[in-house]
């Protein structure tokens, strides 16, 4: 059931990201969901298996409930967040679009701790929330490094 | 210790045959990237350096993790420093991949027997980077379980290629 409302909830923001407006083009995503995953996966695993800060429960649909969150539904956020800010006018709405993806994502993890998926051992929600701005800051600089390399025949839209 | 895993496992502490063969395969990859002459644009470029390395990564922190824990890569059970680089060291071969495909024109019909040449080609690094201590596999696994995998991301890296192609071409003709 854990995994079922997961994905469930990962299908809804692929579709929110596939029915959205876009600024960055398909081959920018891919960089950008590529690049992101990397930086998740990698810091994830630091505080999970190197300083077992986060306990994640093993059985096997809780943990492909984790998988899952860590693998597909954290960098989909990011791609929404891009597109977000990059469409946003003005910093009010750009501040509203970063606050809103970080409640989002402090609510998942929330779920997840409250259905025994992860357990915080020396972990708290404001690491919790340092480690995804974390996260948030390192996809928009991707997105300035992509954007400032601009448009050049290679670019081509979704 | 509170808060530290109950177990790790450590297979040497030194810097020897593993972590060379990292940093000889990392700069050799490399340089090969940047002395062949270009033939993607530079985001393209980039695309298929990543796609190797998100691949690796991938697979690594979630078949060589708890529950599944089938192996682990260099000196010891926990993610290291040298294990950063062993990331970073597939780069060459997702790009190459596409390379090779591009610059001998690979016909559709020959895709598979490319693709599974490619499979076996980087079972026998594996196999090779096993023996200097790069990967212990434990819990049953085996060195050929990773050659589905193997099947799996190459076909899909393809797949990405045409995709990437298939968005040009479209961007191509709109603005036309």
């Amino acid at each position: 059931m854990i995994l079922t409302t997961y994905v469930s909830i990962g299908w809804l923001f692929a579709a929110i990201f596939w029915w959205m407006p876009k600024r960055l083009t398909f081959l920018e995503h891919l960089i950008l969901w590529f690049s992101c995953s990397f930086v998740i996966v990698s810091l994830r695993t630091i505080f999970t298996l190197n300083l077992g800060w986060i306990e994640v429960e093993e059985s096997k649909q809780l943990f492909l409930t984790y998988l899952f969150r860590r693998s597909f539904i954290d960098p989909m956020l990011l791609l929404i967040l891009a597109n977000l800010i990059l469409r946003a006018k003005g910093v009010m709405w750009k501040l509203l679009a970063i606050i809103s993806i970080l409640m989002t994502y402090i609510l998942l993890e929330n779920g997840l701790v409250q259905l025994n998926v992860i357990h915080f051992v020396k972990f708290n929600y404001l690491y919790f929330t340092c480690m995804y701005l974390f996260f948030i800051l390192f996809s928009l600089l991707i997105v300035y490094l992509l954007q400032r390399g601009g448009s050049s025949h290679e670019d081509f839209n979704i | 210790v509170e808060g530290l895993p109950m177990k790790i496992s450590t297979y040497d502490n030194q810097f020897n045959a593993n972590e060379w063969f990292v940093l000889i395969t990392l700069v050799i990859g490399f340089l090969l990237v940047f002395i062949f002459p270009k033939r993607f644009p530079l985001k393209e470029s980039i695309f298929y350096l990543l796609f190797g390395i998100f691949i690796g990564k991938f697979f690594d922190h979630t078949i060589s993790i708890k529950p599944f824990d089938f192996y682990d890569v260099n000196d010891k059970s926990t993610y290291q420093f040298t294990d950063f680089f062993s990331y970073i060291m597939y780069a060459p071969f997702g790009y190459f991949f596409i390379y090779i495909y591009k610059q001998f024109k690979i016909k559709r019909g020959m895709v598979v027997p490319y693709i599974v040449v490619w499979s076996i080609i980087s079972i026998a690094i594996e196999y090779f980077a096993s023996k200097l201590g790069v990967y212990h596999y434990k819990n049953g696994y085996h060195i050929l379980f990773g050659f589905p995998i193997y099947l799996l991301c190459q076909t899909t890296l393809l797949w990405l290629h045409y995709l990437v192609q298939g968005k040009k071409k479209q961007s191509v003709n709109i603005e036309q």
